[in-house]
């Protein structure tokens, strides 16, 4: 179960950060082309725009909230005692688990309307976006499963199945800065 | 007061909640939003905000330039393109009073510029500036507020994502904005100078001088070891002026050309690139989780009517832009003690913006002094992130009353460069005026 879930968050996060190496070089190859060749190459705003952004900014949800990355206000958090910090992070956990499960069939539902739509941008090129729609539900989902597996065996049981790791990600911001 | 005016007011209060909880800051933001345009309309246009604002926000062309902006500060740091800054400042200021703490503010803005995060680069100079400045017996408080200020440079000095964000939320001219910020930023950094060395003139004990020698040898070594960076920055400043890449598209080439830079200086590993990229992808979803979030806010706030309430109520009081910004910036100077800037800048626009709108204030410059008020917060005691930051990568070495003692010079400092923002609005206006 763990294997699967960090296997699956991590190949999600993975395919994000090839994305962002794909989305610098098509936006190089563009200024390049159009400056030097006066061939810009096709779709470059669409395919940024509907495919690398939506893969870079959703895919590596889950592995952001795996490493508890998210940004957060922890003034009052680590003033409180104990018991209290576990009151609240079971409160916040519920909320996120509220807010990602919402997204998830909110976003589920949109993906499967333009599917059946066959949703595309119409520019100067013709571009199919709608298959880029379903990296939300995916991401969301797989993120709302995660809250739930921690609420249930960190917060409610004592017992966590994921690490949440809160040592990993500080270590973490501090190589990013070396 | 009508209903949607308390609506919208309570579910500021329930965002504040959550936040504080712990509860990771977009979402309690979006939630937020998604209860209150509930209780406003209905349920249906309520879930359509859920399943259409996420999508339609990110695929923006323009947001594009905030994860190429993030690679190129990864490749940079990573790489090791910003090592031997301060080694070589010192090399040319060493001689001059209170010279390794200017070197400092010299070389932290430079990594902030091309870092993009004034928390990660008070990190790093804790750990190579502070040891330094100690050793030659400089007072730990000249040193510690040096570093911890230096840092905050970096989001006037372009490539900055805070003010990227600001044009995107504003619809005001990033380009501008970025040209905008050069001169505040070199403002700044020379009053943080002068004050060092007003300060160790006047008393040597503070920052006893240094009695080291470089030859000219040496000072051109050093600067062949520091080209990379200012390059970067003036490649992609000056590509945005001659408007061969918009900004859009300048972050994609400054990455590509510090990926260039750092394989000619044979400085490049496929690891390097691996984990630059992940970075970049995680730090890209953290900041949009937020945006997405600050989006759904807007949507909120604007049917609640509560932004238009709060300027007419303000409006009564005050009869132009300046007392305005006064109060924003007191506002900014306390949230900005515990929530760090970007998420600050992005929670606070959806209210702000329709005020500064009904009063006509310059975008520009507003995103300029906003930039400088919320910078300000990250020093600012008794919870000042930068200070944070350095304490926990400096240990028990020297205490947090101390850090804060010496920001506080710093802090005074700033609020003189930002009454100078304030009064003569052509520091931030005058250069996107004559480029553009």
């Amino acid at each position: 179960m763990r294997y699967i879930i960090y296997g699956s968050a991590r190949q999600l996060e993975l395919c994000s950060a090839a994305v962002l190496g794909l989305m610098m070089l098509h936006v190089v190859a563009d200024v390049i082309g159009r400056q030097f060749f006066s061939t810009p190459a096709p779709a470059t705003t669409e395919v940024v725009a509907f495919y690398y952004m939506v893969a870079i900014v959703f895919l590596p949800l889950p592995f952001i909230e795996l490493r508890n990355q998210n940004i957060v206000v922890d003034v009052l958090y680590e003033a409180v005692p104990t018991t209290i910090k576990r009151i609240f992070s079971g409160l916040s956990e519920v909320v996120c688990i509220v807010f990602f499960g919402l997204m998830t069939f909110a976003s589920a539902d949109h993906a499967v309307e333009a599917y059946i739509k066959g949703e595309m941008v119409q520019g100067y090129y013709q571009v199919i976006i709608w298959p880029s729609r379903f990296a939300l539900p995916l991401s969301f989902g797989l993120v709302a499963f995660i809250l739930v597996i921690r609420l249930i065996s960190g917060t409610l049981l004592q017992r966590p199945l994921l690490a949440s790791d809160r040592e990993s990600s500080a270590h973490n911001i501090e190589d990013a800065s070396k | 007061m009508t209903d949607q005016i308390q609506i919208g007011l309570i579910g500021i209060a329930i965002a504040f909640f959550l936040i504080i909880i712990r509860t990771p800051i977009g979402v309690a933001l979006a939630l937020v939003s998604f209860g209150g345009i509930y209780a406003l309309t209905s349920f249906k246009a309520a879930w359509s905000i859920l399943t259409i604002v996420p999508y339609n926000f990110i695929t923006d062309w323009n947001l594009s330039a905030i994860p190429t902006f993030l690679l190129m500060g990864y490749i940079a740091s990573q790489a090791g393109l910003t090592g031997g800054l301060f080694a070589a400042m010192r090399v040319f200021f060493g001689r001059v009073p209170g010279g390794l703490a200017s070197s400092t503010v010299i070389a932290s803005a430079l990594f902030a510029s091309a870092s993009g995060s004034s928390v990660a680069t008070a990190a790093a100079f804790s750990r190579i500036a502070v040891p330094e400045m100690l050793k030659a017996r400089y007072q730990p408080g000249l040193a510690c507020g040096s570093v911890a200020a230096a840092g905050t440079l970096g989001s006037l000095i372009p490539p900055s994502i805070l003010l990227i964000l600001f044009g995107i939320f504003t619809d005001a001219s990033i380009s501008a904005l970025f040209i905008a910020g050069v001169i505040p930023g070199i403002l700044s950094a020379a009053m943080y100078i002068a004050m060092i060395t007003l300060r160790s003139w006047a008393d040597p004990d503070l920052a006893p001088v240094s009695n080291e020698t470089y030859s000219w040898n040496e000072k051109w070594r050093t600067l062949l070891d520091i080209w990379p960076l200012p390059t970067l920055i003036i490649a992609v400043l000056g590509g945005i002026s001659a408007g061969f890449f918009t900004p859009t598209e300048a972050g994609a080439v400054g990455a590509f050309l510090a990926i260039i830079i750092a394989v000619v200086r044979k400085q490049m590993t496929w690891g390097i690139f691996v984990r630059a990229t992940i970075d970049t992808a995680v730090g890209t979803a953290t900041i949009f989780i937020i945006a997405i979030g600050a989006s759904m806010l807007s949507s909120f706030m604007a049917l609640s009517g509560l932004p238009a309430f709060l300027s007419s109520v303000l409006l009564e009081y005050t009869n132009g832009p300046l007392s305005l910004i006064l109060i924003i910036g007191v506002a900014f100077l306390i949230l900005g003690m515990f929530i760090e800037s970007i998420s600050l800048i992005l929670l606070t626009l959806p209210v702000v913006l329709p005020m500064l709108l009904a009063l006509d204030v310059n975008l520009i410059w507003f995103g300029i002094i906003m930039v400088k008020l919320l910078e300000i917060g990250l020093i600012s005691p008794p919870l000042g992130m930068n200070v944070f930051v350095m304490k926990s990568s400096l240990g028990d070495q020297i205490p947090l009353a101390v850090m804060f003692k010496g920001a506080m010079w710093f802090i005074l400092v700033d609020l003189m460069t930002l009454g100078l923002l304030i009064s003569f609005p052509a520091i931030s206006l005058w250069l996107p005026g004559i480029v553009q």
